[in-house]
């Protein structure tokens, strides 16, 4: 019976919360930002500390963001910027499509989720453990690296650049790719100011005063070892107590 | 025979989780026609020295409740490494120094290491380690221990919810005491040694931005050599829930409540027949204040209350603290 119900355990476990296990969240908010779960939801006042899993929407109005977060240490995460819309087709490993507006994302551990992409009508950038931002409007797609490497696919024509660090590259709505450039200042104070934010979200120690938990059970066993060692003192010293002739019994033994 | 079965199927079954995850991967290459390039996974370090005062009112744990100042010294090293896309190496180093003004045999220095490896399946963690830890009493040699045990845990991460179930095995060597033999006065001419095996399930809840909860259930077994009633023979389950509270951008709350049943399989209550139980009750709480992204300090009560119907063995504990801690 106890073998069974270890096996069944061990199932739960395992299998619990299957279609939960990819989730990104919301960490940050400002101004007007509404999200949709799945297709058939309505569109609802996202809230801090939501969790999206795939096929959830973003939109954010005027003077609005959204910051997304992939994983417990922030190492992932994206800003989806004013008049936006985003859509999560896939959360891990990720792939974002953003039909309108722009997103800047920086991922310093890609290994945790995979790959990271985003799409637009006509370009995919895919990162190489980065920062950029991604932009779409009608007039096309403007993808710009500000750390480490992205790849660039046109979705109409075979070309795929590689942009390093401080270089951007625009494609047209007929997917026709453009002259690599330069990242002007402007560009490099909205990356400042995008990174800023994020330091600060990612923020000092967690709070863990007495160390880690196996620290905390060693301490535990010295306390044990301390203890026992003087009960046994104890424990000694009234036995040969009782041996020696006293009265039988501890007068406040309690028998449970 | 059973046991086998069982340990095969959940072989099996993460294979073919594994398998899985590794065909789904290589489509998505094929349907981009771009080769996956290896990344530089860099070390994650972290260095931490903590220093503590308090007072204990209780430091022999005893009905004779003698009290005690005490400083501590606590340094701690953590390194993370991933060694591929879904595996990662772990390493967690403490050293931990306390020193009681007036009781200076219980003085004590810790070593602690753990090494752990985590992979990363499409259902869940899967992880395996060995922890180590030194005892050592510069006044009171006969106290040392060394502790040793392995574990391998399932964990899993569904965003709101994290659960981990861990099982460990090891030992509790006293490296410089003789265990006990037929009388509680006379030794064995060898060491003595407690082993254990552990179980835990332990449950995390984002319940939202301020506020974690988590809850474990644990189970011990310890069976040590000593002959004498075998003294040290018990079962002990163990239940503790944990909130931490973040009450401003700088301040956090600590809350800890623990209860423990320890029953003993054969030893009995002093010069009685029965044997004997114990109800362990501990609740700590705390308050943590970050100074700037390095610095902390914090302020620390716990109240501890082993009730036993041994009446040498139950006792009340209080202890305060404060400290001071910089991460580097």
């Amino acid at each position: 019976m106890k073998k069974i119900f270890w096996f069944l355990f061990i199932f739960c476990f395992l299998f619990t919360g299957l279609g939960f296990a990819q989730t990104a969240k919301i960490i940050k908010l400002e101004g007007s930002v509404q999200i949709k779960k799945t297709e058939t939801d309505n569109w609802q006042i996202a809230t801090i500390g939501t969790y999206l899993k795939k096929e959830a929407e973003i939109k954010t109005k005027a003077d609005s963001s959204c910051t997304l977060a992939f994983d417990k240490q922030l190492d992932n995460l994206i800003t989806i910027e004013q008049n936006s819309h985003l859509k999560l087709e896939q959360v891990k490993p990720a792939e974002l499509f953003l039909p309108e507006g722009r997103v800047f994302s920086i991922i310093d551990n890609l290994a945790d989720i995979g790959e990271f992409k985003i799409k637009t009508p006509v370009a995919v950038s895919g990162v190489r453990g980065t920062g950029d931002s991604v932009e779409s409007t009608e007039e096309g797609t403007t993808v710009k690296c500000f750390a480490g490497e992205i790849y660039v696919e046109s979705l109409l024509k075979p070309q795929d650049p590689i942009l390093g660090s401080g270089s951007g590259i625009k494609v047209s709505p007929t997917g026709q790719l453009g002259n690599i450039f330069g990242l002007s200042e402007d560009d490099w104070r909205m990356w400042n100011k995008f990174l800023a934010g994020i330091n600060s979200m990612r923020g000092g120690p967690t709070p863990r005063p007495n160390g880690s938990p196996g620290l905390d059970r060693m301490k535990g066993e010295r306390r044990d070892s301390i203890r026992e060692d003087f009960f046994q003192q104890r424990r000694k010293d009234e036995e040969g107590r009782e041996s020696s002739g006293s009265n039988g019994g501890s007068p406040n033994s309690i028998a449970r | 025979m059973k046991y086998k079965v069982f340990f095969w199927f959940i072989l099996l079954f993460f294979i073919s989780s594994f398998s899985y995850a590794q065909v789904e991967q290589e489509k998505e290459e094929v349907k981009l026609a771009r080769p996956q390039e290896s990344y530089q996974f860099r070390p994650d370090i972290n260095h931490r020295i903590s220093l503590f005062s308090g007072y204990d009112t209780n430091v022999k744990l005893s009905n004779e409740r003698t009290g005690d100042m005490f400083e501590e010294f606590l340094y701690s090293f953590d390194y993370d490494q991933k060694l591929s896309a879904d595996l990662e190496f772990n390493l967690d180093y403490d050293f931990d120094y306390i020193n009681y003004n007036e009781v200076t045999d219980i003085t004590s220095l810790l070593n602690h290491l753990r090494l752990g490896l985590d992979k990363t399946f499409s259902l869940c963690n899967l992880g395996i380690g060995y922890d180590l830890g030194y005892l050592y009493y510069p006044k009171n040699k006969d106290g040392d221990f060394l502790i040793h045990k392995g574990f391998i845990y399932l964990e899993k991460d569904l965003g709101k919810f994290q659960h981990k179930l861990q099982f460990e095995a090891g030992s509790k060597d006293y490296i410089a005491q003789n265990t006990l033999s037929d009388t509680i006065s006379t030794r064995e001419s060898t060491e003595r040694l407690d082993r254990r095996i552990a179980a835990f399930y332990q449950i995390g809840i984002d319940v939202n931005p301020r506020l974690y909860l988590s809850f474990r259930t644990k189970f011990l077994r310890n069976d040590s050599n000593a002959r004498y009633l075998d003294f040290y023979d018990y079962n002990a389950y163990n239940q503790r829930l944990s909130l931490t509270y973040q009450a401003t951008k700088k301040a956090y709350l600590l809350a800890d409540f623990s209860y423990e049943r320890k029953e003993y399989k054969t030893r009995t209550v002093t010069n009685q027949s029965y044997k004997q139980e114990d109800d362990f009750y501990s609740v700590r709480t705390g308050i943590m204040y970050l100074l700037d992204k390095k610095t902390s300090i914090s302020l620390d009560y716990v109240y501890r209350y082993n009730s036993s119907n041994e009446p040498l063995d139950e006792y009340v504990e209080n202890v305060i603290s404060c400290g001071w801690h910089y991460y580097f």
